[in-house]
Order: structure tokens, then C-alpha cells, then sequence
């Protein structure tokens, strides 16, 4: 188990000093979700934005659109010269190729999150200091539903002359209830309503979490067979 | 020269939708074993190369590790074989040192810096182990992807086209380097259009036309003519 455990870790430290030398994926992210906050402060700079009703919405639009340009690329980059050959030749469990790239994309989301949200706050006017511990359970929650099914379908489309548009194709649909869910427990958050009134949801994030994390998991050997 | 087959397919079968590439090849792969396969392209080597180290299940027949059945999941087979294809499986975002450090985490190896210098510096690499990978010239991507094929001693070597790209020390030193290895009873199966590079290193030559295994018995000190007649089949493949 030890062994699983170093390989997962062997794997994490590769990707992150690949994506520390280039950037491109977080960059890439980070700059999208960026301007899409701006455009939607020029769309509400003349009116107040419901804190309950609108402002989760456009914050989870910033981090699932971005979140998809993340998601291609870091499996983009076990195409090129057949590094993911290569993982598939040495002798190590698949299921762990799967698990490293599912953490690095967590990061990676992460990462473009904490990013995204001051913005938002400033250029919204929502303010979320107040509820900044149950907000970011709430965007970690949802980051690893979408992260687990991501990392699954990109494995999928990144082996597609179709990739570019095949992804989202297979990603919208199956993110429809972790990002609703996600959306109406940030609206609690944002309005000061206790967490404990949102357990309906609380429960599908975590069940949502706990199957495709699971599902990956196990099928990730599946899908990589041609 | 130990006659234990290492490797073995019987009537495998492999295609990609389309005709079958490999049509009930049969071929053995011993010990302390050089066999080169020949054959124009489109004849099936690298799909044979490819099936043999795991990355795909025939279609028919089966492939046999030692006298078991091969299985790809099995971390044993895996580890058994050192592969080489067209491709380099190199990230070139990182260093030779850094893509063997990371090989050799994953194949469970505990090679010291030292270890990892000396093998690239068999290669003809030593020089070049602060560039990104991205810097490479085709043949030192090429001695890199034997490097990594090297690092955890397999006792069997598949390697497709290991000469591509080389220059002439390189092939030299390569055609030494796996001699001894084969000496030393590592089995290598390999693919190459220029004949007179596998002299060092080949005992056996096998012929693959069209998907079939047709001459499997070759002797490497017939090359001149086994050259001859090899392009006479070629330009007979052409027409």
C-alpha cells in the first residue's frame, strides 16, 4: 500500500513541476475565469447583485468553465510522445495514474478558486469574508465531484480527434447535480443561512463525490483500453 | 546460449478494423537471444513489438511469458520487459536525469544519481543532463528512450527501430551495448531496416510479410544475401 501511495506521489510531483515550468494550465484557467468575472461586473455594475439567487450562479459558470480548460490539458500532456504508454508499460497500479491526476486537478482548481472568488467579491460586491470557512468547504466539495468525473472523461476524450469539443459534451450533463447542488449551498453561505438547512444537498455533493471518485477509481483501467 | 524460450506467440492475430496486420504469427524469443525481425513496412513489426510488451491484447491466439500465459496487468510481466517504440515516453518539460528519476520511482528501482549519470553517459547523454528534453535532437531522444528501456535491467528487450536517428558512434555504441546485454542472457527482439547494424547484436533474423511469419530461422552470417533477397521481396511486395 506504502508503494501505491509513493507512485500517486511520484506522479503528483511530476505534474506539478511540469505545470511550475510551464504554467499553461494555470495560466489558461485562471486568465478565463478572470474575464469572466470582469464581464459579469460590467453586466451588474448597475444594480446590486442577489447574493442568494445570482451570485452563485455566475461564481460556479466561472469555476466549472474554467475548470474544463484545466481538466483537457493535464491529460493532454500524457498524449504527447506517449508518456501515458509509458505509465501503462511500468509496473504500477492504474488505478493511481488516475488518483494523481484526479489530486493535481483538485490543485489546480484550487488554485484558480482562490483566484477567482476576491475578484468576484470586488467587482460583484459580494462579500464573502464573512462566510470564507463554509465557502471554500463548499467549493472544495464540489471541486472534487467535478475533478473525479473530469479526470475520467478526459482520459476518454484526450484519446479523440475530437477532444477539444468532446469533453464538454460528456462533462455539462453528468455535472448538473454537483454543480446545482454546489450553486444552492453557496447561496446559503452567501446569505448567512445555516449549512445544517442544506443537508438534502450536503448529501448528494458527498454521495456525487463518493461514486466518482470511486467509479474512476475502478474504470480508469477500462477506459484507457483501445 | 540458453535455449529457454523467454517469449512466444502462437497464431497471434491483430488487427485494427480494418485487414488483420499480424495473421497467425508464431514466433519464440530465447534467452541470451538476439532475433531480428524483418520486413517492409506495413508488414507488422511494430504491432507485434507493441502487442508483445502489453499495450494491446491480440485479437486471436495468445502470447506466452516463460511458459505462462502474459498478462499485461501483472507488475512481474510488466517489469520483465524494456520497450522501445517511435516514441520517445519522455515529458520534455523535464531533464534525461528527471525522466529516468521518475522511471525508476515507478519501476520500484532504488538508482542512486550515480547510476542514472553512468547509464546516460553509456548513451552518449552525460553532456546533456541539464536540458529540457524539448532541446533533443531526434537521436538523443532516441538514446534517451533506450536509456529508460535500460534502467531496470529487463531480461527481455523489445525495441523498434533502436538504430533510428543514431549517428554513427551511436550505433556503435548501442550494437556493443546490447551485445553484452545479450551475452549477459537478456533476450532481444528488435526491428530494423538497415541490416547492417544487427550483425553485433543478432543470432537469429525472422521475416514478417504481411502479417505472417515467414522465415523464422535466419541466420545473421547469411545477411549479404539475406539483404538481397529481402529487397528482391520488397520490390516483389511493391509490384
Amino acid at each position: 500500500m506504502t508503494g501505491y501511495f509513493r507512485t500517486v506521489a511520484a506522479l503528483v510531483g511530476k505534474d506539478l513541476l511540469l505545470e511550475w515550468r510551464g504554467r499553461e494550465t494555470l495560466t489558461s484557467m485562471a486568465l478565463f475565469s478572470v474575464l469572466l468575472v470582469v464581464v459579469f461586473g460590467f453586466a451588474f455594475q448597475a444594480q446590486a447583485i442577489d447574493p442568494g439567487s445570482q451570485a452563485p450562479g455566475l461564481l460556479w459558470i466561472a469555476f466549472t468553465f474554467s475548470g474544463v480548460l484545466g481538466l483537457h490539458r493535464t491529460m493532454a500532456v500524457e498524449r504527447e510522445n506517449g508518456c501515458l504508454k509509458a505509465l501503462l508499460l511500468a509496473p504500477i497500479e492504474r488505478s493511481a495514474i488516475f488518483l494523481a491526476k484526479f489530486i493535481v486537478n483538485v490543485i489546480l482548481l484550487a488554485v484558480m478558486e482562490i483566484v477567482t472568488v476576491p475578484l468576484f467579491s470586488i467587482l460583484l460586491r459580494v462579500s464573502v469574508l464573512p462566510c470564507l470557512p463554509e465557502l471554500a468547504l463548499i467549493a472544495f466539495a464540489g471541486t472534487v465531484g467535478f475533478a473525479s468525473v473530469g479526470t475520467l472523461l478526459s482520459t476518454i476524450s484526450s484519446g479523440s480527434r475530437l477532444r477539444e469539443v468532446l469533453l464538454p459534451i460528456l462533462l455539462y450533463p453528468l455535472w448538473v447535480p454537483i454543480v446545482v447542488a454546489s450553486v444552492e449551498l453557496t447561496g446559503y453561505a452567501l446569505t448567512g443561512r445555516p449549512m445544517w438547512e442544506g443537508t438534502d444537498w450536503w448529501t448528494l455533493i458527498v454521495v456525487y463525490d463518493v461514486v466518482f471518485l470511486a467509479a474512476g477509481t475502478l474504470l480508469f483501467d477500462v477506459m484507457l483500453e483501445e | 546460449m540458453s535455449s529457454d524460450v523467454v517469449l512466444a506467440t502462437e497464431k497471434v492475430t491483430q488487427g485494427y478494423g480494418g485487414p488483420d496486420v499480424l495473421r497467425g504469427v508464431d514466433l519464440e524469443l530465447r534467452a541470451g537471444e538476439g532475433l531480428a525481425l524483418l520486413g517492409p513496412n506495413g508488414a507488422g513489426k511494430s504491432t507485434l513489438l507493441r502487442l508483445l510488451a502489453g499495450l494491446h491484447k491480440p485479437r486471436k491466439g495468445s502470447i506466452s511469458l516463460r511458459g505462462r500465459p502474459f498478462d499485461p496487468s501483472d507488475p512481474d510481466h510488466r517489469r520483465s520487459v524494456g520497450f522501445v517504440s517511435h516514441e520517445s515516453f519522455s515529458y520534455e518539460a523535464l531533464s534525461a536525469p528527471e525522466n529516468l528519476r521518475l522511471a525508476a520511482k515507478l519501476y520500484g528501482l532504488t538508482k542512486t544519481e550515480s547510476d542514472i549519470t553512468t547509464l546516460l553517459g553509456d548513451l552518449g547523454l552525460g553532456w546533456a543532463s541539464k536540458r529540457p528534453v524539448r532541446e533533443f535532437s531526434r537521436g538523443m531522444g532516441q538514446r534517451l528512450s533506450l536509456a529508460r528501456a535500460l534502467l531496470h535491467d529487463p531480461p527481455i528487450l523489445l525495441l523498434d527501430e533502436p538504430f533510428s536517428g543514431l549517428d554513427p558512434s551511436g550505433i556503435e555504441s548501442l550494437s556493443e551495448l546490447l551485445a553484452a546485454r545479450r551475452r549477459g542472457g537478456c533476450a532481444i527482439l528488435m526491428t530494423s531496416h538497415d541490416l547492417s547494424h544487427l550483425a553485433p547484436v543478432a543470432t537469429r533474423l525472422a521475416w514478417l510479410h504481411r502479417g505472417r511469419a515467414l522465415d523464422t530461422e535466419l541466420d545473421p552470417a547469411d545477411i549479404p544475401s539475406v539483404e538481397a533477397a529481402y529487397r528482391e521481396r520488397f520490390a516483389g511486395a511493391a509490384r
